[in-house]
């Protein structure tokens, strides 16, 4: 059967893509592996009763433009923002931040006096670096190598808002991207416990420590984001991340995309140096001249695409280039609310992100351990229960607990991801939230664990990393995923990359699939409003 | 009644000499004020810090005639570099003792980092451009870089421009592989600095050591005929030959600020005051700008950013008497690199323990060595001691680190160990209060992308004039930074020139 465009794997962006495209009047087929669409925002039910956010688990930085572009909330998208979240140390203190400006603030002095203005600094610097980054997240990253017109533009358009930053901040700025996150909160905050509860962002997903250079971008990463314009904000999809993606197949089919699923590709269809279609795994095959891949660029390039079609230097890159699962899982089924000691009665933070750490040595450590092939030994956790603001995801009075590991290899030193090594990995974690929450461990009604390799087999993520591949500078803009290919097209005619190896990466942000739309719709003379903030 | 300058240079190191024989060839009157009782700061004494001072700047030598002043450079050194039993001889683009496959590999990897290095060479010699606000000069140094980025044509512009903030690690992985001669490199990436081999940023380290050694970015380096002495005498006669004094035992306790915010002299620490119009510091930024000239003259900004300016020195000092050398060693050895580290991972295990401010168990190792009356000296350094270490630098955190650092060579070199005669400790807090190098940092301040270029020692004073006008920074705090290349010196000296005018 003959389509105008093909889009492989029905993750966000995927779907993202397939969206503008169908919006745009061409008959769009989606193709995805699993039973079901949604790659890593999804929400499954694998304990009767409770639905889990599988893999991704919270929104912020899904691109406004494309939930409205797409009309996500006409097909029942809706973010709940969480308003504060807090971080234990082992000594019964905490640090508790909240979006209330004052209340943050008196927590701030709290812990320490001079961090109340520190943290307004902080916060400045943070913001104004936001700003310098968001109207290059839905732009086609330039080609400094390229003669292009488009590309010197874009260069220019780049350079142009470099140069208006000013000397200072242009300064600021240069230091911002290459710094450590240990680094640039040691300019602002005093206390331990705020500075390591404010690192985590830049840890988040990275086989870097906060020690290590190029940490602060990934911070930014993280805080580019908004719910309902509230920038840096997070908030709960609810029913789960899978009601995003599912949102979006809606949007799509209305649109008069259609979308299969239970067979993933075998083979990207090559004739003469030019993409005809997609050969699947099941033996059908679909015709089209516009195939977009969502899946990661190994994966698309190694896995399902003839070599012999591909140049060696664009082969190399693909190899070279860096994925270092470095994130585990667990999804968790309460039979009820877990105490908090160290919390006061009725905490409102106890509905936000909790952490688990004494300082910044810590982490750094528990980054050490991954170095080796250890998954670590006192990991960082991202603790949430989604369902004391979103009861949908549990029966009545029970509850839902999403926990975010940092750091877990793909690769272990001893052994392989088996399930007594799962086991173990779980048991550390879960030993680790239960010195904080002594009732944790016996509301366990049922439980997920997934390791990097996991992530890998069942959302098809390379090394279970969840960005498809690391933020690091090497692989960013317009490296990303190769130098030469970071404008979403392969070197095979027709074929394009629409998934979070190409710029601006990973998060369910959306950004690569929209870019990825308005590349394809270029090359075939279409133009489209992509709603674009810039 | 003070003395009068034309120009006070505070240090005798080998950029503040530098600066004082450019200026005194341009006419100056000039004054060198050395706390110590000898010139040469790292350089000085018979066993110096620097022991392998390759690479005053081929520019500077021969606009200074050193080699008329006695300095002459010997053969193009070589690295040797010790795995477990294996022996790897790096000589430029030729690398001896490893498979065939990785010495090609290797080759293409030297001829691709002398190429980039190259691009950035251009940078070295001249004051740092500003982002803007700058003069035409400025926009034309930014041009060159950019042209000559550009110059390397495509394929090796887009290697270079993605490969330029990574690591050494994932570069060597991917090129070449972990080992002996992966170690090597990771060494010259990560000597002097805080930053292990996996730490984003190190290959930018690699392309600038190579920059500044050699000419135009060859990399290449030859150890002086003479050693560190014969660099710091010739650089002392230059001086002096152009007029210049030196005045050492004179440790300068402040700079003298007028009421218009100038620095017009120093005050030493036994009274006496000395005048002049244009003070050069070869001391690190912090101690020029916080001790000798005080906060009260800088803007609130400006101090937090030398207060947080990286500068925790991770490199020990290990004078090693041997009776003889091992098996595996030779007296010609002895006059090149030695790097013992085995391969990429133990140096990043080393770097994991003094991340926390704790001793490595297997420090790496680079040394060189020199006949003695009674054997051999060796000259090692040791990596990762920080500065910093939790409890202090005790005599016996240094023992540990000692018996450490000969544990580590006897593994690569079987025998060493049992011929060590004596041994001597140099530990970065040693060097901070022997040289005044804050946080016992070699190049004054850690070499990343963000205390670079227009950067260093932070945006705004990065051209070698510090926020009160007349004071000028011309030590390894200022760009271009640390190894023994004396361009800080012959730029800050080039910058006062400049904004004094023609004499």
């Amino acid at each position: 059967m003959k389509y105008d465009a093909i889009i492989v794997g029905a993750g966000h962006n995927g779907l993202t893509t397939a969206g503008f495209l169908a919006r745009a009047g061409l008959k769009t087929l989606v193709i995805e592996k699993n039973d079901y669409v949604g790659g890593a925002a999804v929400s499954r039910e694998l304990q009767p009763g409770w639905t889990y956010s599988n893999c991704s688990y919270v929104c912020s930085l899904l691109r406004p433009e494309i939930i409205r572009a797409l009309e996500l909330p006409k097909y029942g998208l809706q973010v709940i923002p969480y308003e504060s979240g807090a971080t234990f140390d082992s000594k019964g203190n905490y640090f508790n931040y909240s979006s209330d400006h004052d209340a943050l603030r008196r927590e701030l002095i709290r812990n320490n006096p001079e961090d109340a203005d520190g943290y307004e600094r902080y916060a400045r610097a943070v913001m104004r670096q936001c700003k310098f980054i968001k109207p290059l997240l839905m732009r086609t990253a330039p080609d400094p190598t390229s003669f292009n017109p488009r590309d010197i533009s874009e260069l220019l358009y780049i350079g142009k808002r470099f140069y208006d930053l000013g000397e200072r901040e242009m300064a600021e700025t240069v230091r911002f991207w290459t710094m450590s996150i240990a680094e640039f909160l040691d300019q602002y905050i005093k206390s331990d416990l705020v500075k390591v509860h404010l690192a985590g962002s830049g840890i988040i997903g990275t086989g870097l420590g906060p020690y290590s250079p190029g940490t602060a971008y990934v911070l930014l990463h993280h805080y580019m984001g908004e719910v309902d314009g509230s920038i840096g904000a997070w908030g709960f999809s609810r029913g789960g991340m899978g009601s995003i993606t599912k949102a979006m197949a809606l949007s799509f089919q209305d649109a008069g995309g259609e979308i299969r699923t239970g067979s993933g590709i075998d083979q990207f269809i090559v004739k003469n140096g030019r993409v005809v279609g997609v050969a699947l795994e099941n033996g059908d095959e679909f015709y089209a001249d516009t195939v977009v891949s969502g899946m990661d660029v190994r994966r698309t390039f190694i896995e399902h695409t003839e070599q012999k079609e591909l140049p060696e230097d664009f082969v190399k890159g693909v190899k070279r280039y860096r994925f270092r699962g470095s994130s585990g899982k667990l999804n968790i089924a309460l039979d009820g609310m877990p105490t908090f000691p160290a919390a006061p009665k009725d905490a409102r933070f106890l509905k936000g992100d909790l952490h688990f750490l004494d300082g910044m040595e810590e982490l750094e450590r528990a980054y050490d351990d991954w170095k080796e092939g250890r998954w670590s030994a006192s990991p960082y956790v991202d603790f949430l229960i989604p369902t004391q603001i979103d009861p949908t995801m549990a029966p009545p009075g029970k509850h839902y607990a999403t926990i975010f590991v940092q750091y877990a290899p793909y690769e272990l030193a001893n052994g392989t991801w088996d399930d007594a090594n799962r086991e173990a990995f779980a048991k550390t974690v879960i030993d680790k939230i239960s010195r904080h929450s002594p009732d944790f461990k016996n509301l366990i009604v049922h439980k997920e664990v997934r390791s990097p390799a996991d992530i890998e087999r069942e959302v098809g993520l390379t090394e279970g990393n969840i960005f498809q591949g690391e933020l690091t500078f090497d692989q960013l803009l317009f490296n990303r995923p190769v130098p030469g290919y970071a404008q979403y097209r392969s070197p095979i005619k027709g074929l394009y990359m629409c998934g979070s190896s190409s710029h601006p990466g990973g998060g369910v942000m959306g950004a690569p699939g929209a870019n990825a739309a308005r590349e394809v719709l270029l090359d075939l003379g279409k133009k489209i409003d992509l709603g674009a903030a810039a | 009644m003070s003395e009068t300058f034309d120009a006070i240079v505070i240090g005798a190191g080998h950029n503040g000499l530098v600066a004082a024989a450019r200026l005194a060839k341009e006419g100056k009157r000039v004054v060198v004020l050395e706390a110590a009782v000898e010139v040469g700061g790292l350089l000085g004494g018979a066993d110096p810090v620097a022991a392998m001072p390759f690479g005053i700047h081929p520019k500077i030598a021969s606009s200074l005639g050193l080699s008329r002043h006695g300095l002459c450079y010997g053969a193009p050194m070589k690295t040797l570099s010790f795995g477990g039993g294996e022996r790897v001889e790096i000589d430029g683009s030729v690398a001896r003792g490893v498979a065939l496959e990785m010495a090609a590999n290797y080759a293409e990897l030297h001829r691709k980092l002398t190429r980039y290095s190259g691009a950035l060479a251009k940078m070295l010699t001249k004051a740092p451009p500003r982002f803007r606000d700058g003069g035409l000069g400025d926009m034309l140094s930014m041009a060159q870089l950019g042209l000559s980025i550009r110059g390397l044509g495509k394929t090796d512009m887009r290697d270079m421009l993605r490969i330029i903030l990574s690591n050494v690690w994932d570069l060597c992985e991917d090129e070449i592989g972990d080992g002996p001669l992966a170690a090597a490199l990771a060494m010259d990436a990560t000597l002097g600095g805080a930053m292990g081999p996996r730490s984003p940023g190190t290959v930018l380290t690699l392309l600038y050591r190579m920059a500044s050694t050699g000419s135009g970015g060859a990399g290449q380096r030859s150890n002086p005929i003479g050693g560190a002495a014969a660099v710091v005498s010739a650089l002392t006669k230059a001086a002096e030959a152009s007029g210049a004094s030196i005045r050492t035992s004179s440790p300068v306790a402040r700079v003298l600020v007028d009421d218009s915010d100038r620095a017009v002299g120093v005050a030493l620490e036994n009274g006496t005051e000395l005048r002049a119009p244009f003070i050069l510091s070869n001391a690190t930024p912090r101690r020029t700008l916080l001790d000798m000239l005080g906060a009260q003259h800088l803007n609130a900004e400006d101090v937090a950013r030398l207060r947080h300016m990286a500068t925790n020195g991770m490199v020990a000092r290990i004078d090693l008497d041997l009776a003889e050398l091992p098996e595996g060693l030779s007296e010609a050895d002895l006059g090149q690199r030695i790097v013992v580290a085995q391969d990429m991972r133990r140096i990043e295990r080393a770097f994991n323990a003094a991340k926390y401010g704790e001793l490595p168990t297997e420090p790496a190792v680079e040394f060189t060595g020199r006949k003695t009356d009674a054997g051999w000296r060796l000259a090692a350094l040791s990596q990762f001691a920080p500065c910093k270490l939790k409890g202090g630098w005790t005599k016996a955190k240094k023992d540990k680190l000692a018996k450490a650092t000969t544990k580590a060579m006897e593994a690569a070199l079987p025998g060493i160990g049992g011929k060590i005669t004596g041994c001597d400790v140099r530990s970065p807090a040693d060097l901070e209060a022997t040289y005044g190098l804050t946080g016992g940092h070699w190049h004054h301040g850690e070499l990343r992308i963000d205390q670079m270029l227009m950067m260093r020692p932070f945006a705004g004073a990065a051209q070698y004039r510090m926020p009160v006008a007349g004071l000028y920074l011309c030590g390894a705090g200022a760009h271009p930074g640390g190894d023994i290349s004396g361009l800080p010196g012959w730029n800050a000296a080039g910058q006062a020139i400049k904004d004094g005018g023609a004499t």
